[in-house]
């Protein structure tokens, strides 16, 4: 028998014990990186959502707010389009409409986002990504409409099925399963004049998206179009992070928060467990003591336990932590699954995970080493006598 | 001479009062000879093994082992001694429960750093001289009490110490189990030819022993 073995039986032998030791740990681990995955994984979703329309210039009514992907408070008449489309070093101007649709349960994100876009200019929205293999963007005029990935997963929708908005029959011709941004996940997308149509929203659109000409600066641009055109404000890339940033700057400071309140409980409840270990053992400890153990002797055993202890439930702790952010993200933030899998590294924060189990085999090395240093200086026969 | 202890004193202080457990001990014991310890509870017997076990200092006096004064050694030299020369048989047996007889009896020779080979080999020997062999798998928690001392016994042997103490190894066994520990003392002293103190309360199971003292007001006082 070696001393590593005497511990590891020691382990699996009282099980009871060292079960709900493991178990406590496991819960301490799983607190510390399931709030901090939710937390980053939420701050990580809005950083995502702000990179629309990147290297564009975004026109919106003066004094509105632009957000994300969309202007609140902002009408502006969609013939001014063509006014923009005077202005010097402008390549192409999109009229948009977006409807966020709130849904009365609290809910993480919006139920959905109607986005009106005039056909063939999809590529402003949503880049390089096509609908899904056996999908086609709507055609003119036509009640069609391409969903999200995510939207089509909770209603059940595949090309073809049909749909009800706003009382009119409406038919899914794609689905959009995006990578970059989760927010396309949440649209319904469709022809600019349908979405006018549906909504009410008459010659009226929330905003365009001019695309300067290569030699045109963003700044050069937006100042030409709001010297040329009054009551409107053109919003370059740098200006539209600005009303995010201080948001997304709260996310991160109240991550942080959030990540040293969870660390600091369970790693309170982490050392409560030791010290309860090590005393419920220290009679072991004082028998070994009198034997004749050397002092390292001694000291290993006690560390060696606590570390086995520690790895063991910090291994079930990550696995716990992993699958409880999956499901804390699916059932409180309603983010679909396959989002969740395709930024699997980004819910679950690698370096987290490392400094989690640095600290927690720190913690245990060094809380072995103080109370078996404090069991050694107290002496065998006196704990053995106080065991009595 | 194995043991030689003189003038051993030991002192606890209390909060009100200093309590003189030894009052000046002196005691010589030849290799090989079965000491007997007598004295009630509370005279200073554990005490007294507990220094001679070197598993607790005097406050003054010196004790020898073999020749050397181990008083004024370190704490890893008495460490040493005391799994190498001396093996302690305490009066609640101080066995570790979530082992088994077998790897209760093999631990000392592991801190010893001996080969689990050779752990294994000794402590089925030792098992059986204390015919413990049909429960070498069994938890402590599933023999009875004169199973746990034999345990203890075999333990107190695994490293081939020179010396033995035994604190009251009797103290919580039947009559019967008594004589059967003292017996079973008594072959293993002669079969391996160890220094054995036994400490008791019990002057009844000490009869046939070489040498008798009783411990009476923290002063050893010889027997005839």
């Amino acid at each position: 028998m070696r001393i590593f073995t005497m511990c590891i039986k020691n382990i699996f032998r009282r099980r009871i014990r060292a079960s709900l030791c493991i178990t406590g740990f496991s819960l301490c681990i799983m607190l510390i990186i399931s709030v901090s995955s939710t937390v980053n994984f939420a701050t990580y979703f809005i950083e995502s959502s702000n990179l629309f329309y990147k290297g564009k210039i975004v026109v919106v009514s003066k004094n509105s707010y632009f957000i994300q992907i969309a202007p609140i408070g902002s009408a502006l008449l969609e013939e001014l389009g063509e006014e923009i489309e005077d202005v010097e070093g402008v390549k192409t101007v999109v009229p948009a409409l977006i409807i966020y649709s709130i849904s009365p349960e609290k809910k993480f994100l919006p139920t959905n986002i109607t986005v009106g876009i005039p056909c063939d200019k999809w590529k402003v929205l949503t880049g390089p990504l096509e609908p899904d293999k056996g999908g086609r963007w709507p055609k003119n005029n036509s009640r069609e409409v391409v969903v999200g990935r995510y939207l089509a997963d909770r209603n059940n929708l595949t090309v073809g099925s049909k749909i009800i908005i706003r009382g009119i029959n409406f038919t899914v011709v794609g689905i959009l399963s995006p990578s970059l941004s989760s927010v396309l996940s949440y649209m319904i997308i469709m022809p600019l004049e349908v979405a006018q149509e549906v909504y009410g929203y008459y010659g009226i659109v929330h905003m365009f998206i001019v695309e300067p000409m290569e030699e045109v600066s963003e700044d050069e641009l937006a100042e030409r179009i709001e010297e040329r055109i009054s009551n409107v404000e053109a919003l370059t890339t740098e200006e539209r992070n600005q009303f995010i940033e201080p948001l997304i700057n709260d996310f991160r400071r109240w991550n942080v928060a959030i990540e040293v309140f969870s660390f600091i409980i369970g790693s309170f409840f982490i050392v409560v467990l030791s010290l309860i270990n090590v005393y419920e053992r220290r009679k072991e400890i004082a028998i070994i003591d009198s034997i004749g153990a050397a002092k390292h002797q001694l000291i290993t055993i006690v560390i060696l336990e606590i570390v086995l202890l520690c790895l063991i439930g910090g291994a079930m702790g990550t696995i716990l932590g992993i699958i409880s952010s999956f499901i804390l993200l699916r059932w409180l933030g309603k983010i679909a699954p396959e989002i969740l899998l395709e930024h699997f590294w980004v819910v679950i924060n690698v370096p987290m995970l490392i400094n989690v189990f640095i600290i927690i085999f720190a913690m245990g090395t060094f809380l072995g080493l103080v109370l078996a240093i404090g069991m050694l200086r107290k002496g065998a026969i006196n704990i053995l006598r106080d065991e009595l | 001479m194995i043991i030689k202890a003189s003038k051993i004193k030991k002192y606890y202080q209390s909060s009100q009062s200093i309590i003189k457990v030894l009052k000046g001990v002196d005691l010589q014991v030849e290799e090989g000879e079965l000491t007997a310890i007598i004295g009630p509870s509370g005279s200073g017997k554990t005490t007294l093994l507990n220094i001679l076990g070197l598993l607790d200092n005097p406050t003054s006096g010196e004790l020898f082992l073999d020749g050397e004064n181990v008083t004024t050694l370190s704490d890893k030299e008495k460490r040493k001694i005391r799994l190498h020369k001396i093996g302690f048989i305490f009066q609640n047996f101080n066995l570790i429960s979530s082992l088994t007889t077998l790897e209760n009896v093999e631990l000392p020779m592991a801190l010893a750093g001996k080969s689990p080979i050779e752990q294994r080999q000794r402590a089925i020997k030792l098992l059986k001289a204390v015919k413990l062999d049909d429960k070498l798998n069994s938890k402590i928690h599933q023999l009875s009490m004169g199973e746990i001392q034999r345990v203890a016994i075999a333990r107190a042997f695994a490293n081939n110490p020179s010396i033995i103490l035994a604190d009251e190894p009797t103290a919580q066994l039947d009559y019967e189990n008594k004589m059967n520990i003292i017996e079973l003392l008594q072959r293993l002293r002669k079969e391996k030819n160890v220094t054995i103190i036994v400490s008791t309360h019990d002057p009844n199971i000490v009869k046939d022993f070489d040498k008798t003292y009783e411990l009476k007001n923290g002063r050893l006082i010889a027997q005839t």
